[in-house]
């Protein structure tokens, strides 16, 4: 089938609910990342971030055990 | 994705751990002092020897900073003057300085200069420092700057002159866009390329927001500008009428979103923290902040397009993206907000901390507003009015110039070395700005609404009640005198500003002390320790990550831009719609050079008012030869699209010539010069041949006697003008060109039985009501 008629057969609500459902998933995918513990610790350091940027002798979040 | 990218041995051997009880006591609360600038220390012990020092570029930040604060009173100084002339049309001096031709100056001034720069600086700043690396390349850097400022002046000696796409913030002709992508993907290269030698680990929630940036942008770019040239400074978009205006939203939408938004909010993930002292107050919700608002964005460019011949499903799609676009974004304005928690007294204490409250506040109200907008019922009637500008100045004063100045208060005494000329300045500013803006945004809400609800009024007899558009437009005068009033204000305020930031640079040291930091080493090549490996590791994170954000943008395009191209229902053929004559063409590249499509749409929506009023509602398949489209966003003059026949040539030389004798009271400026300048016929023909390459059906005789073609036409309409009663006008002029155009507007429906005209959509069905107040 080509990629035309695939389309010419997609009624008008077809697009939106295609569109929905590809965000429900990306939704569902960042929540469940964002919410583990792990991610909270981790989270936690790098929001530290910005204010340790300008010090001499600073290496950065990464070089801390979590 | 990135937070996911921790060392899985949970081992480092990075020599910083011992230092990791140095960060409670690094909080920066006043911003007022000038910056500590420590130098490392000299003999590195054993402990530092897998440490080097880096010292981060702070001229290129000085400079991307300084460009900002000067083309931004550049470009307030002509939104200022376009806003006068609306209100005292006698300020339109010569063709160059017409509104036409200064709008798209502003608007391209504020978006690309100031805002640009401005951007350009926060990237420069702090990425530099969240990735404790120099900028990959000086030269590419310097590139990068100094290009972007030669596109800026390319910019406003070619919009007054009249060389422009036609097509809203994508004005600029072909030869700048070509600089434009050379020197982002300069940009891009110079990021990438210091993301890869990066000393820190993770990357930071503000270089997301960098990525989708300059990442979406390029695409933006490039896809929205594809055209065909016909001469140095001509241009034909290679997309025409529904599938331009859809490229032409799809681009303009997620500019707004992704070169006003997403950098700013890098921006206020960095600075806000910086200003504060404090982390932000979440940043698991800056995470899905991030993921859901680009996810979403794109989708949401149709809504600029509501009741057009745009595809009713795409507009659909458009409304339901942009009002689920408001969820993040006031997920973002609630991060920013909530970070300043137990800390609202220094807001009274520290002007950084008032632009960016305000600033803040006033995302979240635009963002508030744009979805309430973006409502197929509210559009009806806040589209084409003065609605639709005092939203886009909440988000452009509000939001962009207000994080931009408390980013450039809060680096001044860091980047020039000396304390903030004065605080009380900047407070000043800061409340005659917001008094400003006040005044600007509430007195477009009265003209958008007065006007809005004048068009669709109807009177007890069923006519309507302002059959005059003139009286719609006149009756915002006394509105667009309190807005030139706002405007006055907040372009005072930010000159003060900018001489406090002088006055701040002249107490600057001779020489800027350097700003070094210790780094680990970056180990590379066999025999490399730990450190290397986990450096190794997440060289790649990046590219994972940009194929990521890359992936959410195309996706979502693909879904309206593949159908938009595709369904062949979406744009039925007209059998009696045929190309432009040649000189017809030629006064429509008339039409586009005085920037016409910046004050008159030609969109007649389906509703009643609009079609009493205008005539028969607008169709898809009118527009195939539209190269590019000029459907317009706003009606400060009333919509063109069935101009042709209305008027007699004789009416239109005239309105041309000078408006007020046709129409007193009106404040479109006169185009004299129409009638002295000659048109080019040689110029006619080539253009022609640019269109049939975009697969325009001209037919032999025209390719080849398209020149003869239209000075044949221009004589007759030449003598026409006479037979009216009118003067003796050479048929050269291109005053003649245009009236040829305009009489042919929205005509070709009408020139042929019913039978003939589309099957899908009869021209006799019902248009659809106005929403409510009919």
């Amino acid at each position: 089938m080509r990629m035309s008629e695939l389309v010419s057969n997609m009624t008008p609500s077809t697009m939106t609910e295609i569109a929905l459902i590809l965000f429900v998933i990306v939704f569902v995918a960042v929540t469940s990342r964002v919410m583990r513990r792990k991610a909270r610790v981790q989270c936690d350091e790098a929001a530290q971030l910005p204010l340790f940027d300008d010090t001499a002798g600073e290496a950065g979040v990464s070089a801390r055990r979590s | 994705m990135p937070i996911d990218s921790s060392d899985p041995s949970g081992v480092s051997d990075n020599p910083s751990d011992s230092e990791s009880a140095d960060r409670g006591a690094a909080g920066e609360g006043d911003s007022n002092a000038p910056p500590k600038v420590e130098a490392a220390k000299a003999a590195p012990s054993a402990k530092d020897q897998a440490r080097e020092l880096v010292t981060y570029d702070e001229d290129i930040v000085r400079k991307f900073a300084t460009a900002s604060v000067v083309w931004g009173l550049v470009g307030m100084l002509v939104g200022l003057w376009i806003a006068l002339q609306l209100a005292f049309p006698a300020l339109n001096i010569t063709r160059y300085f017409a509104f036409g031709r200064l709008r798209p100056l502003h608007t391209n001034a504020v978006i690309f200069a100031f805002a640009g720069n401005a951007i350009f600086a926060a990237v420069y700043y702090s990425s530099q420092r969240l990735l404790k690396a120099r900028m990959f390349s000086d030269v590419l850097s310097r590139i990068h700057f100094w290009g972007w400022q030669t596109i800026i002046v390319c910019a406003a000696l070619t919009l007054p002159l009249g060389i422009t796409q036609g097509k809203e913030y994508a004005e600029l002709e072909w030869p700048i866009d070509l600089m434009i992508a050379v020197v982002w993907v300069t940009f891009a290269v110079n990021f990438f390329a210091t993301l890869r030698v990066r000393r820190e680990k993770h990357i930071y929630v503000a270089l997301w927001f960098y990525i989708a940036t300059i990442v979406t942008i390029a695409v933006l770019h490039i896809f929205n500008n594809l055209a065909i040239p016909a001469g140095l400074f001509k241009s034909y978009s290679i997309y025409s009428g529904v599938q331009d205006a859809f490229m032409q939203w799809w681009y303009g939408h997620n500019a707004v979103a992704f070169f006003l938004t997403t950098p700013f909010l890098g921006l206020m993930y960095y600075f806000l923290p910086k200003a504060l002292g404090r982390p932000i107050f979440s940043y698991r919700l800056s995470v899905f902040h991030f993921w859901s608002l680009i996810f979403l964005y794109i989708w949401a460019g149709p809504h600029h397009l509501h009741y057009t011949s745009l595809p009713g499903w795409a507009s659909s799609l458009g409304m339901i993206f942009s009002v689920m676009l408001w969820m993040p974004s006031w997920g973002g304005m609630v991060n920013g907000l909530l970070t300043l928690r137990g800390a609202w007294h220094k807001v009274a204490e520290e002007p950084v901390l008032k632009f960016f409250v305000v600033g803040i506040t006033f995302y979240g109200m635009s963002t508030f507003e744009g979805p309430m907008m973006s409502i197929k019922s509210v559009n009806a009637l806040s589209h084409y009015t003065d609605w639709n500008i005092a939203h886009v100045h909440g988000g452009a004063l509000g939001w962009v110039a207000f994080m931009s100045f408390g980013m450039m208060y809060w680096l001044a005494p860091r980047l020039f070395q000396a304390p903030l000329h004065s605080k009380k300045w900047a407070s000043t500013h800061f409340w005659i700005a917001t008094v400003g803006m006040a005044l600007y945004v509430v007195s477009m809400w009265a003209a958008g609404i007065t006007q809005g609800l004048m068009w669709r009024a109807f009177d007890e007899t069923g006519r309507l009640q302002y059959p005059d558009f003139l009286e719609t437009s006149s009756r915002l005068i006394p509105m667009y005198w309190v807005r030139a009033l706002g405007g006055t204000m907040y372009l005072g305020a930010t000159i003060l500003g900018a001489y406090n930031l002088f006055r701040t640079w002249q107490a600057r040291p001779k020489t800027y002390a350097p700003v070094t930091v210790s780094v680990p080493k970056m180990l590379v090549g066999k025999g490399a320790s730990t450190a290397a490996f986990w450096h190794r590791k997440y060289e790649g994170m990046p590219l994972v990550f940009t194929i990521l954000v890359a992936l959410a943008i195309i996706v979502a395009s693909a879904f309206e831009i593949i159908p938009t191209f595709l369904i062949g229902d979406n744009i039925p053929r007209i059998a009696s719609v045929k190309p432009y004559t040649p000189l017809e063409l030629h006064g429509r590249d008339i039409y586009v050079r005085e920037g016409c499509y910046n004050c008159h749409s030609q969109m007649v929506r389906p509703f009643v008012d609009e079609t009493v009023r205008y005539g028969e509602y607008s169709k898809p398949g009118e527009f195939i030869y539209d190269h590019p489209f000029q459907w317009g966003s706003r009606r400060i003059g009333p919509d063109l699209h069935r101009q042709g026949g209305l008027r007699s040539n004789l009416w239109l030389y005239r309105h041309f010539e000078l408006p007020t004798s046709t129409s007193p009271g009106s404040v479109m400026p006169p185009y004299p010069h129409l009638v002295t300048e000659s048109v080019d016929w040689a110029t006619i023909q080539k253009r022609v041949g640019t269109m049939a390459m975009l697969g325009v059906p001209y037919d032999a005789n025209t390719l080849n006697n398209g020149g003869a073609m239209a000075r044949k036409q221009a004589e007759e309409i030449s003598a026409a003008l006479v037979t009216e009663g009118g003067p003796t006008v050479p048929a050269d002029r291109e005053v003649i060109a245009l009236i040829a155009y305009m009489q042919r507007l929205g005509t070709d429906i009408k020139a042929k039985p019913a039978a003939e005209k589309q099957a899908s959509v009869p021209a006799t069905s019902a248009p659809v009501a106005a929403t409510g107040g009919n």
